[in-house]
């Protein structure tokens, strides 16, 4: 079986530390929560700037306006959420924002669009950048919490909401 | 006799919620008693380390010192040297063979850090992969990295047998060192420098296309002892990458042999300045002694001046250094160097920095700066720096420590068509800062407090990154420290697959989170809420100084704090290092009482206003409403002396009954009848598994407020569920009660902590709220630097 390459990331022209060092370790957070208030599934995903600018290939200084777009289709690309019967639930992009350290990025889906409880995810984000990338899931409803790790090659996992 | 509280009123029950099966896991299996003591999960303590957390009087550490000959190729980006060793056998037992490290086989193409390392090839898409990663591992498949181990003999020149295992080296010595004996041998080896952009690791060389130079970061460049100690013996553990060093103290010399045109930075102190520094260059050091500002000992055009240079002549520079565990050097024709003396209580030290032209303009403007701010924290906090110089030095790793020298990657942007506009982003400015402050603060821990750093990668990261939190905020109001604050861990801490912070470096997951920002955060709440900051700093400050210079163990540290604070904190360390439970405290009810005061012609009218105070049924309604007619209306004497009193008017009998049971009662407890208190019980649970103080604002009907510090142990008996009861005067009704007001707990779910309850908004939805005020924010905006 031929090894292609990804040719997304030929524009990463930042040259990338494999090996974390002493002080570089690759995380992320995705938190999916039910509102019952206001009947919607809430998806945060909080990761640090300095990983997100490295896989969009942008730089320390561009506005978050401008990455907007960008920044929608590389998650669009990398997590996603599967109803029971294999479709892919359309995700409403609501925004993102950030501090110095980190980056939060907002998606929501109204529950009325989940046909059942049951829920497949994806999400490899920066794991195409960083091969010790760790994506923590956590899945909140009124009555309790569910929590996952995915790494390279565990991509993906099922649950119930 | 028991005071009867009576339910006048009960303000409120709240409904529990999130109770169903959301206790962490609990691994080492020390649920159910959080208070039991660690006695039996701790080490028993002996003659080295005693019960009080301190050194015993039989503690003892191994001697290694080592007399180094070290020579650069710069054009094969080579090393090629040999030392002496001198190992003194200071433990009370009889050694028969030695392990020394051989760190650099961690890049042989067959090493097991490299064999061990999964690939992923799903990245993009199925059976693709970055050219990164497959550019590491050609890279890494092909670098013919690792020690050369040219000789190891004594010093007669006789060959040692010697075993080599991956990343370790086991010498037999032909005759087996007693207790109390030193042996010296030399090892000869070289080593290819590895390119650190391309494969990592801590140490490594940067090349510049441009002006066709490299710089250099040396480190793990020498085989250096094992360590050997009382609680691990040999701790041989290999090299995989993740878990640190585990050092001995030792007195180095070492002369480092590079171009004529190179600057070299080192740990320790320059012992041939007139060889190596121009008399301009040492005179500028002499001011920078006494400076109140850094001093430029190679200023930006000399630098770009030498960056042109091509020397063939060789120079040697000679260092040495007393008592540090490990030596580290840093080489280039590219280097501007800075300094600045500073001298305080037991301080005497140059704070140096060095750096390529492309760290200005930030470098100038912080690294120094930055080291002196960090030296003058931590002092107070652990000890006085004792080394005479401190170094910060700009090159391809991102951020690393060694004794009086750190290397420090953050370096502003550069416009390639106009290099001399240059600017950083804010999170650049503030990356830098904190990475000097916490590699700087290193030194302290492990460099000094010599934790075993692959056993243990909290006790150095933990320890060091809450100190590093003290330090940045007191670098300016408002510093964007990453972590510290307790608010900061709710995440992950939320998160239900962790490890304890008490797990072997190498099996730690998410290591940034649990080996830096938990303990760090843990420390912090320890600080501002269990013990207040007096107890808490002569503590940490009494840890640093029994250990420096030493090898501490996690119960020393335990027990120190315990120790020094007089404050029984096993329930702590139980539930932040020994598990992975969370905190979730819920306010689950409110009730209100008054006292009962069992007088009858009190009593009586009470409990007929309350009866009163009852809605109708709705057949009396119905009934009224229908004008009912009922028999007695038409035959009166039906009625007798029940139709005249009911069960609340008070008899004779009732009243002869108080004054006998009156009569049998103390003055006190007749005092304690007539109080005219509100009472309060608040009902708690534990949902998270932690258990913390209760930390309550109470905010009554007048607008007063009151805060209320409760301590832990209010869970001892049952760490589940407790109620707190609170009386107050008369005029102080319950209006509100927050639980944990300034969110110190790192609680986990505040929607719980509110009576009466309140709506929390989740951080998507506030999101929203603002972004319909039109406030988005840009998550980097440029800082713009004049010149």
């Amino acid at each position: 079986m031929k090894v292609l390459f990804s040719f997304l990331l030929v524009v990463t022209t930042s040259v990338i530390a494999l090996q974390a060092n002493a002080h570089r370790y690759h995380f992320g957070l995705t938190s999916l929560s039910v509102n019952e208030r206001t009947q919607t599934l809430e998806i945060s995903h909080r990761f640090f700037v300095a990983d997100i600018e490295k896989a969009l290939s942008i730089s320390a200084g561009k506005e978050l306006n401008e990455a907007q777009q960008q920044m929608e289709n590389y998650v669009n690309s990398r997590f996603q959420v599967s109803q029971k019967n294999g479709d892919v639930l359309n995700l409403n992009w609501v925004g993102m924002e950030a501090d110095v350290h980190d980056i939060w990025i907002y998606q929501e889906v109204p529950l009325v669009d989940l046909s059942s409880k049951k829920l497949s995810i994806k999400q490899s984000m920066l794991m195409e950048i960083e091969r010790d990338q760790v994506n923590t899931i956590t899945v909140n409803n009124s009555s309790e919490n569910q929590s996952y790790t995915l790494k390279s090659g565990e991509s993906r996992v099922e649950f119930s909401l | 006799m028991n005071i009867k509280l009576l339910g006048r009123l009960t303000v409120a029950w709240l409904a529990m919620s999130g109770f169903s099966g959301s206790f962490a896991a609990d691994p080492l299996n020390v649920t159910g008693d959080k208070f039991r003591q660690l006695e039996e999960l701790l080490p028993t303590p002996n003659s080295y380390r005693t019960a009080s957390g301190a050194p015993g009087h039989a503690y003892w550490q191994q001697q290694a010192d080592y007399d180094i000959k070290v020579s650069l190729d710069d054009d094969k980006q080579l090393i090629t040297a040999s030392e002496t060793i001198t190992y003194t056998n200071n433990s009370p037992d009889t050694l028969r063979y030695l392990w020394v490290q051989l760190d650099q086989n961690r890049f042989k193409p067959n090493s097991s850090g490299n064999l061990a390392r999964p690939v992923n090839l799903e990245a993009i898409a199925p059976d693709t992969i970055p050219f990164n990663s497959f550019r590491h591992a050609v890279v890494s498949g092909e670098f013919p990295g690792g020690y050369q181990i040219t000789k190891v003999v004594d010093t007669r020149g006789r060959e040692l047998r010697h075993t080599i295992v991956d990343t370790g080296m086991r010498i037999d010595l032909p005759q087996p060192l007693a207790s109390g004996s030193s042996v010296s041998f030399q090892i000869g080896w070289a080593y290819k420098v590895v390119e650190q952009k391309v494969l990592g690791g801590r140490s490594g060389f940067e090349y510049f296309k441009r002006d066709d130079n490299y710089l250099y970061e040396i480190a793990q460049w020498f085989p250096r002892m094992a360590a050997y100690n009382d609680v691990s013996g040999w701790q041989n553990k290999q090299f995989l990458g993740s878990g640190e060093f585990a050092l001995e103290f030792g007195n180095y010399r070492v002369a480092i042999e590079v171009p004529a045109d190179h600057i070299v930075a080192a740990t320790g102190v320059l012992q041939n300045p007139r060889d190596v520094l121009t008399s301009k260059q040492r005179e500028r050091l002499r001011k920078a002694r006494i400076a109140n500002k850094p001093v430029m000992i190679v200023t930006k055009d000399e630098a770009l001046e030498n960056e042109k240079s091509r020397s063939t002549e060789r120079k040697t520079w000679v260092f040495e250094a007393e008592n540090v565990r490990d030596f580290s050097w840093a080489s280039s024709r590219k280097f501007l160097w800075d300094a600045q003396g500073y001298k305080k209580g037991g301080t005497d030290t140059m704070a140096m920095s060095f750096y390529p032209e492309e760290g200005t303009p930030l470098w100038d403007k912080y690294s120094t700066e930055s080291i002196i701010h960090t030296i003058d924290v931590y002092n107070r906090y652990s000890f006085d720096y004792p080394y005479p110089v401190s170094i910060s030095v700009n090159g391809p790793v991102g951020g690393m420590e060694y004794p009086m020298i750190t290397f420090n990657g953050p370096r502003p942007e550069i416009d390639e068509e106009d290099r001399s506009k240059r600017t950083y982003s804010r999170r650049t400015k503030y990356g830098l800062i904190s990475v000097i402050i916490h590699e700087v603060g290193h030194n302290y821990y492990p460099m000094i407090i010599n934790s075993d750093e692959r056993q243990w990668t909290w006790m150095d990261e933990g320890l060091n990154t809450f100190v590093q939190f003290l330090a940045e905020q007191e670098w300016e109001e408002k510093y964007p420290s990453r972590r510290g604050d307790a608010r900061k861990i709710v995440e992950y801490m939320k998160s239900e697959n962790q490890v304890p912070i008490m797990t072997n470096s190498e099996s730690v997951l998410q290591l940034g989170n649990n080996a830096y920002g938990k303990p760090a955060t843990a420390l912090n709440i320890l600080r501002e809420s269990i013990m207040g900051r007096e107890l808490f700093d002569f503590a940490f400050r009494e840890y640093a100084q029994r250990w420096k210079f030493k090898r501490p163990m996690p119960a020393d540290f335990f027990r120190t704090m315990e120790d020094a604070s007089g404050m029984d904190l096993d329930w702590f360390w139980r539930g932040w290092f020994y598990t992975t439970d969370n905190v979730d405290i819920s306010l689950d009810a409110v009730h209100h009482y008054t006292v009962g005061t069992q007088n009858p012609e009190v009593e009586g009218p009470w409990k007929r206003a309350q009866h009163e105070r009852e809605p109708e049924t709705i057949t009396v309604i119905e009934n009224r409403a229908r004008k009912l007619t009922r028999i007695v209306d038409g035959k009166p004497e039906l009625e007798d002396f029940y139709n005249k009193h009911d069960e609340f008017d008070v008899s004779n009998a009732d009243r002869n009954s108080y004054r006998s049971k009156l009569e049998d009662l103390e003055d006190w407890e007749k005092d304690l009848l007539r109080v005219e208190s509100n009472v309060y019980v608040l009902d708690f649970s534990n949902i998270g598994g932690l258990v913390m103080p209760l930390f309550l604002r109470l905010e009554y009907e007048d607008g007063s407020v009151e805060d209320l510090r409760i301590p832990a142990e209010i869970w001892t008996r049952n760490a589940k569920k407790t109620s707190k009861m609170l009386v107050r005067d008369k005029s102080k009704v319950l209006k509100s009660v927050v639980l944990d007001p300034h969110w110190e707990t790192a609680d986990v779910n505040v929607e719980n902590n509110f009576y009466p309850r309140r709506i929390i908004k989740s951080r998507l939805e506030l999101f929203k709220d603002e972004k319909q005020r039109n406030l988005m924010k840009d998550w980097d905006v440029e800082l713009k630097e004049a010149g």
